[in-house]
């Protein structure tokens, strides 16, 4: 099974850029949120994030 | 001096890391880490900057990993060869230091080079039954010479400068 989507991981990159340096997050509070990202992707099956839906989050949710 | 172990412990799982990131992480140069992508570390090379899942190096790093060697009683480890290697001859001469240690010397039975352990006067009785162990004095070094210094003429420039 794969483990990544390589567009995710580019999109993820970014994201954790702008967590770190524009809201100014710690590192730990970083990483929290990239373990929490990649339990979700590795829930949808590392679906492509431009396919996202609102759904796919609630459903995470609900376990 | 280069670093031959690299913490992989630096490296976070759920990130993901250029050269550049991954070489300041765990302290490598980046050539390091190029030389890795060469020689079979995965990354998403669909466009630059080529990025490397930190799981992925995590992994390759684990791969790479020479667990660290003791050497048993009675045995020294050659630099030049890299192994662990028991003395020429059983022999092997002991270099006090101090009161308490000194260094095993012996010869490697391979290349013939000195091999040297750090070994304290118990740790000596220990390996006796093993090895043939002389014990030698250290060669004197300046520092034991009160006075360090031959050069006799300094005391008498001082004077002319008067």
């Amino acid at each position: 099974m794969r483990r990544h989507h390589p567009e995710n991981e580019r999109i993820k990159r970014r994201y954790f850029e702008y967590l770190m340096h524009a809201k100014q997050l710690s590192e730990a509070s970083v990483d929290q949120t990239a373990a929490a990202i990649a339990d979700f992707e590795h829930v949808t099956g590392y679906r492509d994030f431009r396919k996202f839906r609102i759904e796919l989050a609630k459903k995470y949710k609900r376990g | 001096m280069a670093r031959h172990r690299f913490d992989r412990r630096k490296i976070k799982q759920h990130h993901n890391y250029t050269v550049d990131e991954a070489a300041r992480a765990i302290g490598a140069a980046k050539g390091t880490v190029r030389r890795w992508l060469k020689d079979g570390l995965p990354a998403l090379c669909d466009r630059k900057p080529f990025l490397i899942l930190g799981e992925d190096l995590i992994a390759y790093m684990a791969g790479k990993a020479r667990p660290k060697r003791t050497c048993p009683p009675g045995t020294c480890y050659c630099v030049k060869c890299r192994e662990v290697r028991e003395p020429a001859g059983g022999m092997a001469d002991f270099v006090l230091v101090n009161a308490k240690s000194g260094n095993l010397r012996a010869l490697c039975p391979a290349c013939d080079r000195l091999m040297h352990r750090r070994m304290s006067f118990s740790q000596l009785e220990a390996i006796r039954w093993i090895l043939d162990v002389t014990v030698v004095e250290r060669q004197p070094r300046v520092n034991d010479s009160r006075q360090p210094s031959t050069n006799e003429h300094l005391e008498k420039e001082r004077g002319t400068h008067a």
